[in-house]
């Protein structure tokens, strides 16, 4: 019951997405015409053609009808300028994103975790107060600002790993994995501060909870401890933001995918913007609000495997 | 004249131009350029010359944006896709260094008197790389193809202007409606990059992912976003001056690295071995680390436009004072580093319709008296697109213009609206933009004839109108210079835009990398990579 509210919970959202995405596109200043045929736009026959292959004589929500229409059977249509297929575009361009996505996350929570119990458990001694100084530095040095003295370090002055460019892991794994390394650590370093800090500060409250104290004085090891009775019920916050940052960088990694020349679903995406491409931003956007919609939808699964109590309120 | 290249609107970094890809100056879509090859393009060069090209090897090249379409009758009006294209296809007729037009496809091309019948004759024993014989029916194909409006093709206004017919296997007729001596420029350039039709009709809408040419090398892996492989073509028709099969590569991986910094940051990690690239920096950065760099320029630069119906700059005083209080040094200075070439004409400086008129240097007195003798308080507003460098440029201007004594408001507009308001004739005072490339002066045709729907300037003055139609007609050199010489005189005394400074574009190698040639005349940058050596 409860899943099956969620679900249609779900298909709403993504409904109410997809028609104001709809509507966006249609309402950005300026006419496609003019951007895809430039001053040759005043030549009537050839804007007459691209009016008509855009369907843009058709009223809105007819228009609106046959792309969900075709979205439904698997048909998304097809970008005007490089008459790539829209699915071929999320076929190539989503696994990208992914693979950054799953790195990076698994990156800042392999540092986040184990940092935040140390923090919390000597809460305000000297290394609580050096990983503190440390996730605010993190925090506060922009993503781009970060690629750049990387690529500089490790690229350009110790050649170690490659500047741009990705290898797909088909091709090679060690390839794959040199390829994404700079880029991952970019997006996981601000990651890495945020999952810190939630995590501290939970923890910390955690830690003064009289079942806490109770299993300190049976004499059960501090590891013990934080592991198996601090850690599950002090991970919600940390679950909540993890969840909406996977969402979130399904389509938000533009930066990354930009300065490491990524074939990444969110520069194609800020590029399809750019050039009026309606039919492959549509398609893409949807992509993303259904990967949104996903990975809330994960979440609360799991805050419901974290503690059951959740499913019954 | 372009399609949009909108790019990075958003990430606005460096090569994003005013008004990129469209033309104010230029409307035409005869994109034909003359080159100049800056002093270290030349001395590259003459080293390369000095050694014997090796064959073999894989060249990896750093494009600036992704490639839309390597469609030829889609005008490849990107940088990127022209730099794959040039691999792919050959044209009709080729570009020498100076510009002149000279035998490529086509071993020979006559006019009659009146340059309404061109015909051209075709080499023969040429195969495009699928196997399909290289002959008239081909070429007639392609023009067929862009005259179709289904196609709609970037060339389809101009392949409307002719007729086009195959007499035998190697011998092509253009019937062209109105005479046009510069029709072999027309032909030397995109349009007349000839494509397989039996690929055309197999491939369909994926021919731009899947083009085939007669070119030196073929598609093997097109990755949008990622990579284009292209391998030596085993069966290319060309050999070197010591007989030696071209190309001398194996192949090229094209790379898409959309941000400038990092594509420089690339080669010099050694990712890449050579980049393309509009920006200034870069290019001022990699001289200074001691790069291989080849400068190109042609007649493209950023320009400022007036809409001279509308006051108070429909005052040619008005329009005067702004250009003698425009100081371009600074611009190059603050905006570019200094490595960009100040422009006082719409003409390269090298092409042979280049006249030294009504250069007008910065003179801040003159400003001030043309705007008191003007006797009316002049207050403008100046529109561009909102990246950075807009931005800069604009905030010079105004305070440059302001120092003349005019009121300047600074706009900005996105630009797909910029662009809609601008073409569909909606008035303004004064824009910024961006000229197109050319090499014959007909290409002006448009922006400047009286009425025309491309003339952004709604600018009109009989004694153009008259020299642009003589220039049009004229099969003779002489006659045709001497009208564009009164062209630019009585442009240069109406002023009804001036340009800034001329576009940089820039090739920048390691050491490894020889054999570049001059860019192609209608490139913007982008080279022919049939010479190019490792070594």
């Amino acid at each position: 019951m409860w899943v099956a509210r969620k679900l249609v919970r779900l298909v709403v959202v993504v409904f109410a997405v997809s028609v104001l995405t709809f509507l966006l596109t249609s309402l950005l200043p300026g006419s496609p015409v003019y951007d895809i045929l430039g001053p040759k736009a005043s030549d009537p026959v050839l804007s007459a053609q691209v009016r008509h292959d855009l369907h843009l004589n058709e009223p809105l929500p007819e228009r609106y009808v046959q792309w969900a229409d075709g979205v439904l059977h698997g048909n998304f249509g097809r970008a005007y300028s490089s008459d790539e297929k829209v699915t071929d575009v999320i076929r190539q361009r989503l696994p990208v994103t992914l693979e950054l996505l799953i790195a990076a996350q698994l990156l800042a929570l392999a540092v986040a975790i184990p940092l935040a119990l140390i923090s919390a458990y000597k809460a305000d001694s000297t290394v609580d107060r050096a990983v503190t100084a440390t996730s605010f530095g993190m925090l506060s040095i922009p993503d781009f600002v970060l690629a750049i003295v990387l690529v500089f370090v490790f690229a350009v002055h110790l050649k170690w790993l490659p500047a741009t460019g990705y290898v797909h892991l088909t091709d090679s794994i060690t390839g794959n994995l040199r390829s994404i390394a700079l880029p991952t650590i970019t997006l996981a370093v601000p990651l890495s501060a945020v999952y810190t800090r939630l995590l501290r500060s939970d923890l910390i409250s955690t830690l003064q909870e009289e079942y806490i104290l109770m299993a300190r004085a049976e004499g059960l090891p501090p590891r013990r401890i934080l592991w198996r009775h601090a850690l599950r019920p002090s991970s919600f916050s940390l679950l909540t933001v993890f969840g909406i940052n996977t969402g979130a960088l399904i389509g938000g990694t533009v930066i990354v995918e930009y300065l490491f020349a990524l074939p990444g679903m969110g520069y194609r995406l800020v590029d399809a913007i750019g050039r009026r491409e309606y039919i492959l931003v549509q398609g893409l956007v949807l992509v993303i609000a259904i990967g949104y919609v996903l990975a809330n939808f994960a979440v609360d699964v799991l805050y419901g495997v974290i503690d059951p109590r959740v499913r019954h309120g | 004249m372009s399609r949009l290249r909108v790019g990075l609107i958003v990430l606005a970094v460096g090569a994003a131009v005013v008004a990129e890809g469209c033309s104010g100056s230029s409307s035409s879509s005869k994109t034909t350029a003359t080159t100049t090859v800056g002093a270290t393009g030349a001395a590259q060069t003459t080293t390369a010359a000095a050694q014997t090209p090796k064959s073999g090897g894989t060249l990896r090249f750093g494009l600036e944006s992704d490639v839309a379409t390597l469609d030829e009758a889609q005008g490849l009006a990107q940088p990127a896709d022209k730099a794959i294209a040039l691999s792919i296809y050959d044209p009709l007729l080729g570009f020498k260094p100076d510009g002149s037009v000279g035998p490529y496809l086509a071993s020979a091309v006559t006019h009659s008197s009146d340059a309404k019948t061109w015909t051209l004759t075709l080499n023969q024993g040429i195969t495009f790389s699928d196997g399909t014989p290289f002959n008239a029916d081909a070429v007639v194909a392609h023009f067929k193809r862009l005259q179709d409006p289904a196609t709609k093709s970037f060339w389809y206004t101009d392949a409307a202007k002719f007729t086009v017919t195959a007499p035998d296997e190697s011998t092509v007729v253009f019937q062209l409606s109105a005479p046009n001596v510069a029709f072999e420029n027309d032909i030397a350039g995109t349009e007349g990059y000839i494509e397989s039709p039996t690929a055309v009709k197999a491939e369909g809408a994926d021919f731009g992912r899947k083009p085939v040419g007669t070119g030196p090398f073929i598609v093997k892996e097109y990755v949008t976003g990622d990579h284009v492989l292209v391998t030596k073509n085993p069966n290319y028709w060309r050999k070197d001056a010591n007989g030696v099969q071209l190309p001398y590569l194996d192949a090229i991986r094209f790379v898409p690295i959309p941000d400038t910094k990092a594509r420089l940051s690339s080669l010099q990690a050694g990712d890449v071995d050579l980049i393309q690239t509009a920006d200034s920096g870069t290019v001022k950065q990699a001289l200074d680390s001691g790069l291989q760099v080849q400068k190109i320029s042609g007649s493209s630069s950023t320009v400022i436009i007036f809409d001279n119906k509308v006051a108070p700059v429909d005052s040619v005083l008005v329009r005067e004072a702004l250009d003698y209080a425009t100081d371009r040094e600074t611009i190059n200075k603050v905006v570019y580093g200094g490595v960009r070439q100040l422009a006082y004409s719409a003409f390269a400086t090298n092409s042979p319709y280049y006249e030294k008129v009504g250069i007008q240097t910065f003179d801040l007195a003159k400003a001030k008296s043309l705007l008191q003798q003007y006797g009316k308080p002049v207050s403008l507003s100046l529109i561009c697109i909102p990246t950075p460098e807009g931005n800069e440029i604009t905030q010079l201007l105004q305070q440059m213009w302001e120092a003349a004594g005019a009121t300047v408001t600074l706009k900005t507009e996105e630009q797909g609206q910029y662009v809609t308001d601008i073409f569909g004739h909606k008035p303004y005072q004064a824009g910024c933009f961006r000229s197109n490339q050319f090499v014959d002066p007909d290409d002006l045709y448009n922006s400047y004839y009286t009425g025309n729907s491309q003339n952004l300037l709604n600018y009109s003055n009989p004694a153009v109108d008259a020299a642009l139609d003589k220039g049009r007609a004229d099969p003779n050199m002489s006659d045709r210079i001497a009208a564009y010489r009164t062209m630019q005189e009585q442009a240069a005394m109406d002023v009804p835009g001036f340009p800034l400074l001329y576009d940089l574009y820039a090739n920048i190698s390691t050491s490894k990398v020889h054999g570049l040639p001059a860019a192609e005349a209608d490139s913007l940058g982008a080279i022919k990579t049939v010479t190019i050596w490792m070594g």
